[in-house]
């Protein structure tokens, strides 16, 4: 028996094959949907990357920290790029403080962003090294804790200062004149 | 015979493996599109056996 030219066993194929196609959109297409959060650590020459895989792939139970560092003395910068891939609108509060062994030691960021369906937004802010003077830090470990909304991303940045040594070569010996 | 064993740990790991990424896929779906798809799943399953019904299988 025929329906409009096509057989009508292969009309369930065809709509078996259509809901696998269906199903497999949904996966791409919802895959793609939600928030997606990026944030830039910039120091020296570097520019690290901690991408929405690294903040979304956390089991809520077991959280961790990205960690990186920077001389002592440079300027350290942040970027957070915030990416609204849902059709209703959002709104949030974006605070980023200095966190050192549980003590809050600076708030960095403190801010309420609005973003439509389909927006991206980007928040910058630095920590310098006279800021650094000023909240008396000294060379050592420290945590940037970032929360969009109440929610904090995984257990924060550890960010580690170094101090520059120099190249490490040690310096010539006096030339000996005479016997 | 021996080839039909073959067959069978063929089809036992592509179903194990796409029931896998299934489950990690799913984590990131919305209630609605998790909804959607589990209809969308339950009516392939129903049309290719109707398909194989109707092969006389």
């Amino acid at each position: 028996m025929k329906y409009m030219g096509i057989n009508r066993k292969n009309i369930f194929l065809y709509a078996a094959i259509a809901c696998l196609l269906g199903i497999i959109a949904i996966f791409v297409f919802g895959g793609y949907l939600g928030l997606y959060d990026t944030v830039y650590v910039s120091t020296g020459e570097y520019e690290q990357v901690i991408g929405p895989d690294f903040w979304q792939g956390q089991r809520p139970d077991v959280r961790f920290p990205y960690n990186t560092g920077a001389r002592w003395g440079d300027t350290v910068r942040f970027r957070y790029e915030i990416n609204n891939r849902r059709f209703s609108d959002y709104s949030a509060d974006v605070e980023a403080s200095l966190w050192q062994r549980d003590q809050k030691l600076n708030d960095m960021l403190k801010q309420r962003i609005s973003l439509s369906g389909f927006g991206r937004t980007t928040l910058e802010w630095q920590l310098t090294p006279q800021e650094m003077e000023q909240a008396n830090l000294q060379v050592g470990q420290y945590t940037v804790r970032i929360s969009r909304g109440g929610v904090e991303l995984g257990r924060g940045i550890i960010l580690g200062f170094y101090q520059d040594l120099g190249p490490g070569i040690p310096p010539k010996p006096p030339v000996r004149v005479g016997p | 015979m021996r080839i039909y064993v073959l067959y069978g740990f063929g089809i036992a790991l592509s179903i194990a493996g796409i029931a896998y990424l299934a489950t990690e896929y799913v984590r990131y779906l919305t209630e609605p599109l998790r909804l959607l798809s589990l209809l969308l799943t339950t009516a392939m399953f129903a049309f290719f056996g109707k398909y194989f019904q109707e092969k006389g299988w």
